[in-house]
């Protein structure tokens, strides 16, 4: 595992024509929306959220948080960020 | 995720432990996807588009800025998608990130935070593995107030989050869950690519 750089660039998520696309086939493999995959069948899972206890974070880190970790964490000052979500490998071999 | 080859992607994702879903199919002047389950079982997609990818950019508000998994088995997860995609793992509670208790990870490629990978909370058992995909808002609060009176539902209040700004889990009126982020994008460094 790397260490993490302070500086990361931003990006949109490019996710919509993924979105309306699964949507074209969500019939085709089980059907149903939901958020959850058991046994070859979506389970809808809308409601089923909670117990994001006070320490449950799940967006990207800024440049502030890590610099208080301590430490040489390598790379330029500034700030971490959302990236679109696009494989690093893509020939995914 | 973006792809150049959906068929050896999904060849890859096998070997390490995926399910297809959905098999590898050409939609005509769009793209070629596939529709997978990784080893979590969390529903994913990989894309290759027929036009290539944009380049990246600062999602604006209304946009889908980030996306976010959260699955039973980090470390395998972890894993997969490292191995599947080539992704950066950083793991934020060891490198000195507010974590919590939780196991919490960053994939990245070229510099770009790409997706978060999270445990799923303790007491959340009964729920499966998913992917979370948030939109940028300018007010997590008032989004969630609106989508409540458009028939939607809130399944995550409003709340800090590690960036600085808040996020919530929202459903649409169907049940669909999506999450919205506030991002404030004034001191962030933007690098042309």
């Amino acid at each position: 595992m790397k260490r993490m750089p302070r500086t990361w660039k931003l990006s949109a998520v490019g996710v919509l024509v993924l979105t309306s696309l699964a949507g074209c086939v969500v019939g085709g493999y089980g059907g149903g929306v939901g958020v959850g995959y058991v046994g070859g069948v979506y389970e809808p899972g809308g409601y089923e959220y909670g117990g994001w206890g006070p320490g449950y974070r799940v967006g990207p880190p800024r440049g502030g948080e890590y610099e208080h970790g301590g430490g040489d964490h390598g790379h330029g000052g500034g700030d971490h960020g959302p990236g679109g979500g696009r494989a690093a490998a893509l020939d995914s071999a | 995720m973006a792809v150049r080859d959906v068929a050896a992607a999904q060849q890859a994702a096998l070997q390490h432990g995926a399910e297809v879903l959905f098999k590898s199919h050409y939609y005509p002047q769009r793209c070629r996807q596939a529709v997978l389950a990784d080893p979590d079982g969390a529903v994913f997609a990989v894309l290759a588009a027929e036009g290539g990818d944009p380049p990246d950019y600062l999602a604006g508000p209304g946009e889908w800025i980030w996306s976010s998994v959260l699955v039973r088995d980090p470390k395998q997860e972890t894993a997969f998608y490292k191995s599947v995609f080539g992704y950066d793992v950083y793991d934020l509670a060891s490198e000195g990130g507010s974590g919590g208790d939780a196991q919490h990870y960053i994939l990245s490629s070229d510099n770009y935070a790409r997706a978060g990978l999270h445990a799923l909370p303790a007491d959340s058992m009964r729920r499966h593995p998913h992917w979370l995909n948030f939109v940028r808002v300018t007010d997590a609060a008032d989004t969630a107030k609106k989508a409540v009176a458009l028939g939607g539902r809130v399944l995550v209040e409003p709340r800090i989050d590690r960036h600085g700004g808040h996020v919530a889990v929202l459903a649409d009126p169907s049940g669909a869950p999506f999450g919205v982020m506030e991002w404030s994008d004034a001191d962030t460094k933007q690098e042309p690519k």
